[in-house]
Formats: C-alpha cells, structure tokens, sequence
C-alpha cells in the first residue's frame, strides 16, 4: 500500500495562545448574557405570573 | 477581610476541581455536561482538546495564520452555541472537524472572485458525465505528488475538498460521513468518486 499524501499534507501548526484569551473571554459573555437572558424573560416572568395568580385566588 | 480571602479561595479551589474531574471525561461526556451546565470552565477543556486540531484544518483551508486564527475562533464561537446539536449519533471528533470544514467552505464561498468561478457553468459541474467515468482507485490516488496535491485541492471546489480531506486525512468512514452530512450512502459515494476524479485531474493539468 502506497504512502497516503493527504497525511503528508496536514499542518501541525501551534495554535497562539491568545485566540484561547479571545474565545473564552466572548464565551463568558455570552454566558452571562444567556444567564442574565433567562432570568428577566424566563424566572421573572413565571414569579409575576405566580404573583398575580395568587392575588386573584385571593380576591 | 478574611471573610472575602476565604471566599475567593472556594471559588478558586471550586474551579480547580472542575477542570480537573472534566478532564478525565470523554468527549460525549463533556459536551453532554457543557450543555448541562453552560459552564465555560468545561468548554475551556473541549478547546485544549480541539483547538490545534481546528486551527490546522482552518489553515489548509485560508493558508494564512491570522484568517486561520479568526476562522478557529469563529468556529469555536458558533460550536458553544449548537453543542446541543450533537447527539453522539457519530464520535465528537468526526462530528467536529465536518462542522469545522463546513464553516471554512462557507469562508471560502463567500469569496469574491470563487462566487464569479461558482456561478459559471461548466460541463464538469454536472454529475451525469460521472457516470461514464471510472472510479479512481485509492491506490492511484496515493500516487498523486504531495506538492501538486496542494495545488490540486486548492483548484476544486471547496465541498470536494473538504470531502477528500474528511475521508483520506481524518480516515472518516462512509457510513460516518453518512451521519455528519446528513446524506445517504449512494451520495456519499458519489460525492467522493466525484471529488476523487476532480482533484487528479487537476493534479494531472499541473506539470
């Protein structure tokens, strides 16, 4: 079996650190914002929902 | 003071732990706990893991170091997005680097003067005169230059190239690419007996 030249093709460059910086700074973000995301139209809304369900059991 | 000195050594030791336990996970494993949790400790794991292999692939595809660099931060970027895609129908390595070379055909695409190349129609570009073709064997193809071979896969359309690349550098099996792509296996075979005639003519036109 012949030498596969697709293997001899590949690169095996190092990949700079500061794309690591990069990514996992924009990743923190996007974290937070999904979190912040999911506690003003998601947690919030159902504690108001709960809330005004409540007063009109009451009333 | 202390109260604080305290509090910041938890978090600290909290996220100590974490990197460690999440790498002795498999991969499955980790991106199941990654779209679990959301943690960005975990995918900071799956990017050591992956990282280089992703920034190597983008480079074959831009052949510059700053296009690669952003490429595999885009890549990175868009994959914690749809990590709850993948559903371990394939191995995450395989599902990766075809996401990874979608995304750098897609760059390649977009490029200007390759959208002229694409919107002309040539005879080639229709399969029905595969069909008269013979299927090139593996053993013919090892026998293509490597230095032509480069110049080859950057002369094909981008799709056959990453199609070549995924089955004869990433030893991905049929029926994987089967999975990633979404197709079926007569198109598979297709794709590649297509790709396979592509880039030996082109290493053949190259003297």
């Amino acid at each position: 079996m012949k030498k596969n030249p697709f293997k001899e093709i590949s690169t095996d460059k190092e990949l700079p650190s500061e794309v690591k910086k990069s990514v996992m700074g924009k990743i923190t973000s996007i974290g937070l914002l999904s979190e912040l995301a999911d506690l003003f139209i998601v947690k919030f809304a159902s504690v108001f929902k709960g809330v005004f369900t409540e007063k009109k059991k009451r009333q | 003071m202390e109260f604080l000195h305290r509090f910041f050594l938890v978090i600290v030791n909290t996220g100590t732990k974490v990197l460690c336990e999440s790498k002795k996970l498999s991969d499955a494993d980790l991106v199941a706990q990654i779209v679990a949790t959301n943690n960005t400790l975990l995918f900071s794991t799956l990017y050591d893991r992956y990282g280089k292999k992703v920034y190597n692939k983008c480079y074959s595809f831009s052949r510059d170091e700053e296009e690669a660099k952003d490429l595999t931060q885009d890549v990175f970027l868009i994959l914690f997005t749809k990590l709850n895609t993948f559903k371990s129908a394939s191995k995450f390595s395989t599902w990766l680097y075809a996401f990874t070379y979608n995304y750098c055909v897609n760059y390649v695409k977009r490029d200007k003067v390759r959208k002229m190349y694409d919107a002309s129609d040539s005879m080639a570009d229709h399969d029905y005169y595969l069909s008269e073709m013979q299927d090139i064997p593996d053993e013919d193809l090892f026998e293509m230059r490597i230095k032509k071979l480069e110049i080859a896969l950057e002369n094909i359309n981008p799709d056959d190239k990453a199609i070549l690349l995924l089955k004869y550098q990433d030893d991905i099996s049929v029926k994987e690419l089967q999975t990633v792509l979404k197709v079926g296996e007569s198109a598979v075979k297709m794709r590649l007996k297509r790709a396979r005639i592509r880039v030996l003519e082109e290493h053949n036109k190259l003297i």
